[in-house]
Formats: C-alpha cells, structure tokens, sequence
C-alpha cells in the first residue's frame, strides 16, 4: 500500500483579499521506502504541499490518504496525533529547542508518544544518535553544536519514533556544501537501513542526484515526476 | 508532565532578568495583599473585639424603648421588673444552647468626687458581675503592669477606676471616692466608696470614662432590686452570633418577654459599617494582586511572540493545542509559585514583627471619644490562613494571567508559526 | 534630538498598545489613588478645620494656663481674671474683627427623670453671634437674649431629654466656690450646626446669667479673638500677649495650637495612607522597569543596527529613558482623567460621612457631620505628573542602561 496517495490537492491563501492559488489539483503517490525529491523554484508550492501532506494544515480541495486512511478532514487535536505518530519533520532552520539537551530533544517525540518505558526510551534514543554521529554530544544544548550537528540532531528527533513519512523542507539550505552532503548521505543511509520513505523539497542540484525520485513543481503544478 | 515541567522550567531560565521581575512583581502583589489585610484584619479584630467584651457582647438584651434613651444612661427601662426577675432571666440564659457565658450590667450615669477638694468628673458608672466580666472581658489583664489592685468583691462599697480618671481627681487605689447619682426614682444621692483597682488598658472607654462597681451594690443604691438595664450573652465564637440571637429570641418568646436582642454586628454605626464594608477590602485585595499581574501578562505575551517559531516546531512534533496552552501555563504556575513563595517569605517575615510591634495609634486618642474603643496601639494581625490565603490568591491571578498568553500559544497556526521570514 | 527621541519612543509605545496600556495603567491606579486622597484629605482638613474656626475656636484664643496644662481642672482655675474687661480691651486693637468671651463649666441637664452630662457656655449672645457663627444656625426658635435664663442646645440633645422650644431644662452645676447650683433654664432655640462637637456637646446660655448664678465675677474662661484671617494669626496673637493690662497666668494661642490634636490625626491619617500608596507604587515601578526591559530584548537587533549606525551607549540608553518617561506621561494622563469625574463627584456631590457613621461622627473626634467634600487642587495634578515622570524615568534608567550594553551577537543567541 502506498504510504501517501493524494488527488486533486488544492490550496488557495488568501492575501489582502486576492486568492493566491499555491498548489492547484496535486495527484501524488508516494511508496513505502522512496527517496522523493520534491524540487521547483521558490514560490512553486513546495513548503506547501509538505504542510499538507505533514498534517499542519488544510487543503482547499482534493483528498490526501495517509496509509490509507483519509487525513483531510481531521480536528486539529486528531491531526496533531497523526503527526506525533506517523510523521518526522525536519526544516532548514533545525528546529530544535533550544532549552533541551540534544538527547532530550530526540526524546521528546518517544516522550509525547507515551508507548516506551524509560530505559526503551534511552536505548532509542541512544542509538540513533550513535546512528547519526553524535556520540558523545548528547548532552548539548543545540547553541553549543555547530549547524551540521544541529541539523543531525534535528535528524536524529524525526526519525527516532519510526515514521511512516519523514517530510524535509529545505533541509540543506543553511548548510555549506561538505556538510550537505554529508547530511544527504546519513538521510539516504538511513532511508536504506530503516526502510522510511523521505519526501524532501530543495532547488539545489546537488540534493536532486541523492533522490530515487524527483518531482518537479511550477506553479503549484507537477510538471515532472521521474525515477532513477 | 514531568517533562513538561522540565521544559517549563528551563524556559523560565532562558531570561533570567525577565523572570526575576516577574517574581518580584507577584512577591509585591502579595506582600501587599499581606499588609492590608494585615492592618485592616488587626484594626476590625481590635476594635470588634473591645466593643465585644466591654460593650455588646455576642448580643445584647434590653427593653426596645431602651436603644434611643442610652446616651442618657436611663435607668427608666430596665430589665427584670416585669415578668422573671434578673437572677432567674440570667439563669436561664446561661443553660440556652449555644450560650458560653450571660451576665447583667446596669450602667448609670455617676459624678465623681474626691472627699476633700473642688475637682468632680462626669463617668459612665457600670454595676457588673465582676467575676463574669472578667471571665469575657479578661478585665484582670488590664490590672497589671501600669494597672494595680483587683476588681471589687460582691457586696463590697468597692469600685475600680481608670488610671486616666484617677489621675484626673488625684487619687490612687486604696483612696475614698464620692459617688454622686440618681436612683431609679429620680432621687438624689451621694455614696462613698473604696477604690480597689486602677485599669490601664490604653482604650479612653476603661481609662477614663467608666467607673465598675459590684451589681449587688449597684441594684440596692440605684434601686433597681433584682433588675439590670442590660444582659449581654456571649457565644464560644462571634461567628456564632446570629444561632445565638435566634437561641435568645425563641426563649423570649416562649416567655412572652418584649425584650430586644441586638447582635453585636448591629450595636453602632461604626461596627454596622465595618461589617458593610468588608467586601470592599477583599476587592482591594484583589486589585492589587491585578495591577501585580500585568507585570506577568506582558511578559508571557512577549514570551509567545518570541517562541512563535518554537511552538510551530512543538506542533509539528505532535503537541496538541491542550499540551501547548498546558506548557506555557505550567510555566506561569512555576513563576507564579515562586513569586507568592517569595512574597509570603518577606511579607509574612515583617508581618510578623509589624504584629509584635504595633503601629502607633496616639495621634487619634487626643480628638476621638471613648465610644471608638480604638487603642493607642494596633497590632496587625499575623495569621497563616492569611498567608496561606495571599499565596494562594498570587498563583490562582497570576495563573489566570497568563491564560491568555497561553491560549494564544495554543491556537498559533503551525504552518503561520513555522514561517520564516 | 530629544523630538527625535520622543518620536521614536511614542512609535515604539503604539508598537505594543495593549502592554503600553496595560503598564500605564497601573502607574494610573497609582495617580488616581494618589489624587483622590489628596482631594479627600484635603477637603476633609478644610471642613474639619472651617467647622472648629466658625463655631469652636477663633483665630486667636486666650485662656489660662490651667487649660491648656491641665486635664480637668478646677473651674476656678479655668478663669482669666478681669476677663470681660480684658476682651473689651481687646476688641480695641487693629485687626480684630470681633471678640467672644466665653464662660465653660460642666453642667448636667435633664428633663427631671433623665439627665445628660453637657458642657455649659456662657456667652455675650451679640458678641457670640458676632465671632461665630452658631446663632445662625438656630432650627428652630431664637438665639439667646441676655439676661435670661435661658438655653440654646443641640437639636438631638434636646431630642432625647425629650424637650422642646419653650421647655424648662433643669440644670446642675458647681458655682466658683465649689457649691451645688441648680436653677431650671428656657429653651429657646435649637441648634443644628456642621460642628458635631458644638451639637452634641454644648449648651449655650447668656453670660451674664451663667456668671451671676456661678458667681464668677467678670471673669470668663475663654476670650475668643477673630482676626482678619487665619494667616494673620501669629501676628495677632503677638499684639494681644504684649497688651499691657494682660493679667498673668494667661495663654494666648493660635487656632494652629487650639486645633493641634485635630491637626495630629489628619497628619496620622496622611501617612498610613500613604503606606497604601507606596504598595501601589511599588507595583508600578515593578511594571515600568518591565516594560522597558520587554522592550529593550525584544529590540535587540534593532539595538544592533542602531549602534551600527554609529549611535553611542549614551544615546541609545536615551531612546529608552524616553520610552520610560513617555509611559510615565501616558500613565499620569490615564489618572488624572479617571481622577476629574470622581472628583468632580467628590466635590460636587460629595461623601455622606453621617449616612456611613450616622451620629457617631462626633465619636470619631472629626468636627464634620453630614457630608464630606473634595477640593479641586491643581497643585497635586501636577505634582502628580512630575512623581510619575520621576519614578519612570527611574524605575526605566536601570533596564535602558543594560539595554544600551547588550551585545547583540550574544543576546540573540540566548532567545
Ligand atoms: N501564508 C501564506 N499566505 C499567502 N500566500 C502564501 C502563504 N504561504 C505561501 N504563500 C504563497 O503560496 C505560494 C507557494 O509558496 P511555498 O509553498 O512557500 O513555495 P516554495 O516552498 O516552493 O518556495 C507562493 O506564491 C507564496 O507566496
Ligand atoms: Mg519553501
């Protein structure tokens, strides 16, 4: 089963009065264990398809199924917990807050989760920050760790409750090459071992030749959907 | 929850200079809940309890023609003449339910005089059950330290006075005294008597303006066999008042006596005030405790602007708007608890010595007039509850506060509040 | 520059409308509370004191040390010798406008059942009449006519011995040597004056009969100046103590010395108020210090470009001074306009101290019965504007210096 199935995704903001349509009848299905690259110029819909399909929004129109089940009309409180199951997000900006440490910032998902005991918890989160290369820093503030260990960290946080979806909107923007790559390898690594399906969007050419996938927006439109 | 606390309270740390004023603006809302209540609580107590034990007892029984002829100290309505006599009436109150303590008084008017010598002074005279007085009143008190002597035995041409009255006739206990009066028929007469006591209790009321004899003397001087002008009852507790006014009632009734029992709470216009006004206070209370609490508002508003970006990230981790509204709430709550913590602490520490030492009452003495029973000295009151009480009212506002902080939290859109700019 | 400031401040204040409004509200209850004491007290000192000046002491008073000195002391040594003619004497100087000599003893009065302990006055009743302003205030019947034995008392007293115009008041005294008087007296008027003491507490009665039946000898117990005004007191008081015939043993004291205990208590009265007050300042202050610092972090890349623009610590510690000032100005001006209707209200409609007290407000020491006014003092207003620019400007000095410190590289960090 598809793990996102979407049809005729629309999604209009309203500005000053004018509608601004930002996606207009997205039809998208994305596999279990796809490494999605979502790319197209600024303004194409990108961060607005990801807000849909991550539950931190509405759409307009259309219908988005999530492991087949309809996620479109949901309360807010019933979309919150399908984001705390189901869903990893990471941004540009990391994200991470900035009062808890580094492990406690990946605890945090398996905390509101309230499925582990405490020692599940630690091993967990133990591991995947091993996984992610942070050995040893877990006990960082994240202004104490430069960005490429921030964005780890940030990482580490979505993928540690085992989603379905991972959803990263621009995640290599603040980063410099060197630390993009490497970011892009742990992502496609992680992807490899773990099985997750990743949808990330980016304009940067670099982070389209990691993607098993790449779909191509323009105007809120999909003008190109090719797999490699 | 607990790591919602963990998170609450590591936010609280993120401006410490923020944060400290904050507790500092509560610790000053309820340092000042403190004090006023304090003063005010220790003014009523002061002046409610003196006009208790001295004057209107829990209530207070006497004919209804009675209460507009008082100031004139008449004997002309007294109580036991008609129907049972005093000993029996006094008796029977004190077997009611509910009454602690019932003792008569005939208070007259009295004109003092030294045996030798011009000087007279004008005095409220007050035959009483000196035992039972001092039972309520705790007269005895007031006989040590600048006080000396006892209190006049039962049958005895003894009377105790006023250290101020005494000063004023220059007499000293032990000295005679002449007692100048009219009986209940209106006839003219001088007695002599023993002064046994000298009261300094700093209230005009004992210190200057009544002179106590023994009941038995008074009813055979005055005239008045087995009769008195008034009965006061007391009830363990003044809270007790309107059970006790109903208890003495329904006995009149039954008796078919048209007496009066006038509750302490309706004895003078000042008492009647006071009690009107009491809600006033708990208002000023909680004004202060608001004004307080701005501080806190305008703190949390800006706290939510600020970790706007924060809250989408929180939202997007799976935090519904109820775990949102809850975290910033339980933030409050923290600074809140510190606050009061602190504020208690320090208003309590100098409620404390403020209700040992006493605020200086003197410049009132001079121009207001025995009926005020207001004594040189107020001691504000010092009571936990109170404490407890100005804690609690600290938290619960400053809490409510930061609601709508909290609440705004919550209802951020997450994609609004993941934007960057 | 300091336009600029201003300009700068005011927009920054509009930036956050509901915490300006919030923080300058609190500095307002302050203004408020502030004024509407001022106006209380004040308008209460004045009645209190207009009450005692036209109807118990005049400007200037003469007595014999006993008086003052002693609690209650014997009538005898309550009597200026030579009295009446020492008043006449006094009326002769430039300044006085009338002169009361006046008689006090205590008497008891009653109905020949009840009696009541009253203060006797006997008074020259056109002289009396003349210094105070008593006779007008007669409710019903005359004022006293000399040579009679007659009475003019207090409407409530009269009330309760049951007694009215026309009826026979029996009356007990001791005459100067120390001998049991009794002689019955007319009324013939009775009083309702604003002065609960003079109501309550006096009967009035003519001086010439209240000598003869006390056997006082052309001596008074009280000569009773009225000066010119109330400023020139000292001054007439200085004329009358250096007036040849004055007889020893006599103190002549200003309305300042007879109304001291009055004087005490408002004195009282101001300072635990005050102690209120200093709560709610206290509160304020803890509010603008706020405000300011709420500010200042959340400005801190603005501090940053500013400073880049090449602003020193100095100027920019001004931008926020001023900011704090503003609030200041801004909480005043919420005061004082909460404070012009309540005190239009005070002063035109005033407070009914007797429908609180009812007729215990002679108890309570205060000359006033019936209702209580406020005044209007512009004074305070602006003292009122300068204390609150005062105490921002402070309370906002410490916030704007750190303010104008902050590194901005590292400020930004810790949010
Ligand atoms: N909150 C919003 N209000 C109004 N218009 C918006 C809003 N968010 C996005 N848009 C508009 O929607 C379109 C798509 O935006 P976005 O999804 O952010 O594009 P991308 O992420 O590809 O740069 C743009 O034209 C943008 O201006
Ligand atoms: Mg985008």
């Amino acid at each position: 089963m598809a793990v996102v199935a979407t049809r005729g995704l629309t999604k209009n903001y309203h500005n000053g009065g004018m509608e601004v349509p930002a996606l207009r009848g997205i039809d998208l299905v994305l596999e279990e264990g796809e490494f999605t690259s979502l790319a197209g110029p600024s303004g194409s819909g990108k961060t607005t398809l990801l807000n849909l399909l991550g539950c931190l929004d509405r759409a307009c129109d259309g219908e988005i199924l999530l492991d087949g089940i309809e996620v479109g009309n949901l309360s807010t409180t019933e979309q919150a917990r399908v984001r705390r199951e189901k869903i990893g997000f990471i941004f540009q900006t990391y994200n991470l807050i900035p009062v808890l440490t580094a492990f406690e910032n990946v605890e945090l998902p398996l905390v509101l989760l309230r499925r582990y005991s405490e020692k599940e918890i630690k091993e967990r989160v133990l591991r995947i920050l091993a996984e992610v290369g942070l050995e040893g820093l877990e006990h960082r503030r994240p202004g104490d760790l430069s960005g490429g260990q921030q964005q780890r960290v940030a990482i580490a946080r979505a993928l540690v409750k085992e989603p379905r979806l991972v959803l990263a909107d621009e995640p290599t923007a603040n980063l410099d090459s060197e630390n993009a790559k490497a970011i892009l390898d742990l992502m496609r690594r992680l992807n490899e071992t773990r099985g997750v399906t990743f949808l990330f969007s980016t304009h940067d050419p670099l982070v389209m030749e990691y993607a098993t996938r790449l779909i191509t927006l323009r105007d809120g439109r999909i003008v190109k959907d090719e797999r490699r | 929850m607990s790591f919602l606390f963990k998170m609450a309270w590591r936010n609280i740390f993120r401006q410490r200079s923020r944060t400290l004023l904050s507790l500092l603006a509560i610790a000053a809302g309820v340092v000042a809940v403190i004090f006023s209540k304090a003063w005010i609580d220790g003014m009523m107590a002061s002046l409610e309890g003196y006009t208790i034990d001295l004057t209107s007892g829990h209530v207070r029984l006497i004919r209804p023609e009675y209460r507009v002829k008082e100031r004139l100290l008449s004997l002309a309505y007294p109580l036991g003449e008609e129907g049972p006599g005093y000993a029996r009436l006094v008796e029977d109150l004190r077997h009611l339910p509910g009454v602690a303590a019932a003792t008569g008084r005939i208070r007259f008017g009295l004109l003092l005089a030294p045996l030798a010598g011009e000087k007279q002074l004008a005095l409220q005279g007050v035959g009483a059950e000196l035992a039972a007085e001092d039972r309520v009143a705790h007269l005895g008190r007031f006989l040590r330290g600048e006080g000396e002597g006892r209190l006049p035995l039962p049958g005895r041409q003894e009377i105790l006075l006023g250290k101020t009255t005494l000063r004023k006739l220059g007499l000293k206990v032990g000295d005679k005294v002449n007692a100048v009066f009219n009986t209940s028929f209106g006839s003219f007469k001088i007695a002599t008597f023993r002064i046994v006591g000298a009261i300094a209790s700093g209230l005009m009321y004992l210190d200057e303006s009544t002179a106590y004899i023994p009941l038995d003397v008074a009813m055979n001087l005055l005239e008045l066999p087995d009769a008195v002008t008034e009965i006061v009852v007391f009830a363990d507790r003044m809270e007790k008042t309107r059970e006790l006014q109903q208890t003495v009632e329904a006995y009149l009734r039954q008796k078919g006596l048209s007496y009066t029992a006038i509750p302490w709470t309706e004895h003078n216009e000042l008492i009647a005030y006071m009690e009107k006004i009491k809600g006033f206070y708990s208002l000023i209370y909680f004004a202060f405790m608001v004004l307080a609490s701005f501080v806190v508002f305008n703190t949390m508003m800006m706290i939510v602007s600020e970790r706007t970006q924060e809250i989408g990230m929180l939202a997007a981790l799976g935090f519904a708007p109820g775990g949102l509204r809850r975290l910033f709430l339980a933030e409050s709550l923290l600074v809140a608890c510190g606050g009061s913590i602190l504020g208690v602490l320090f208003g309590g520490a100098v409620n404390w010595i403020l209700a040992k030492v006493g605020f200086d009452l003197s410049a009132y003495m001079e121009t207001s007039a025995p009926a005020m029973m207001l004594p040189p000295r107020i001691y504000p009151s010092f009571r936990w509850a109170d404490l407890f009480f100005a804690a609690l009212l600290g938290v619960v506002v400053t809490v409510f506060a930061a609601y709508l902080p909290a609440r705004r939290a919550a209802r951020l859109h997450p994609t609004e509040a993941l934007r960057t700019i | 520059m300091f336009d600029f400031y201003l300009r700068l401040a005011a927009k920054n204040l509009f930036r956050h409308k509901r915490r300006t409004f919030l923080t300058a509200a609190a500095i307002g209850v302050g203004v408020v509370f502030y004024l509407w004491l001022d106006s209380f007290l004040l308008g209460f000192e004045k009645d209190a004191l207009g009450n005692i000046l036209d109807h118990q002491t005049a400007e200037v008073q003469v007595v014999t040390k006993a008086t003052v000195e002693e609690d209650s002391p014997e009538l005898k040594k309550t009597l200026i010798p030579r009295g009446l003619e020492l008043a006449k004497e006094i009326a002769l100087l430039p300044g006085v406008r009338a002169v009361s000599p006046r008689l006090f003893f205590p008497l008891t009065a009653g109905n020949g059942l009840d009696e009541i302990p009253l203060l006797g006055v006997g008074v020259d009743p056109a002289a009396e009449a003349a210094t105070f302003t008593n006779a007008r205030f007669v409710k019903a019947g005359r004022w006293l006519e000399p040579g009679q034995a007659e009475a003019v008392l207090g409407e409530k007293v009269a009330r309760l011995l049951e007694l009215g115009v026309g009826d026979t008041l029996i009356v007990r005294t001791r005459t100067r040597m120390n001998t049991v008087q009794a002689f019955d007296l007319t009324i013939v008027g009775l009083l309702a004056t604003p002065n609960p003491n003079v109501n309550e507490g006096w009967l009035f009665l003519p001086l010439d009969f209240a000598g003869a039946a006390l056997a006082t000898e052309g001596t008074v117990s009280q000569i009773e100046v009225r000066g010119p005004a109330a400023k020139e007191a000292d001054r007439l008081a200085t004329r009358i103590k250096t007036l040849p015939g004055l007889p020893p043993g006599v103190v002549v004291r200003t309305w300042r010395e007879s109304a001291a205990a009055l004087l005490a208590m408002l004195q009282a009265e101001r300072q635990y108020d005050s102690l209120f007050l200093l709560l709610v300042i206290a509160i304020a202050v803890i509010g603008v210090i706020n405000a300011i610092l709420l500010a200042s972090l959340e400005r801190v890349r603005e501090i940053g470009m500013l400073k880049a623009l090449g602003m020193t610590e100095r100027q920019i510690r001004w931008v926020f001074v001023t900011e704090g000032i503003l609030l200041g100005g801004l909480g005043w001006l919420f005061g004082a306009l909460m404070a012009l209707p309540m005190n239009y209200w005070m002063v035109e409609i005033g407070y009914d101290l007797e429908a609180f007290l009812g007729e215990m407000t002679a108890d309570f020491g205060y000359a006033i019965s019936g209702r209580v006014y406020g005044v209007w003092n512009w004074g305070t207003f602006l003292a009122a504007f300068f204390i609150s620019l005062l105490v921002a400007l402070v309370a906002s000095y410490f916030p704007a210096r750190k303010a104008s410190r902050l590194d901005p590289a590292v400020a930004l960090r810790r949010l």
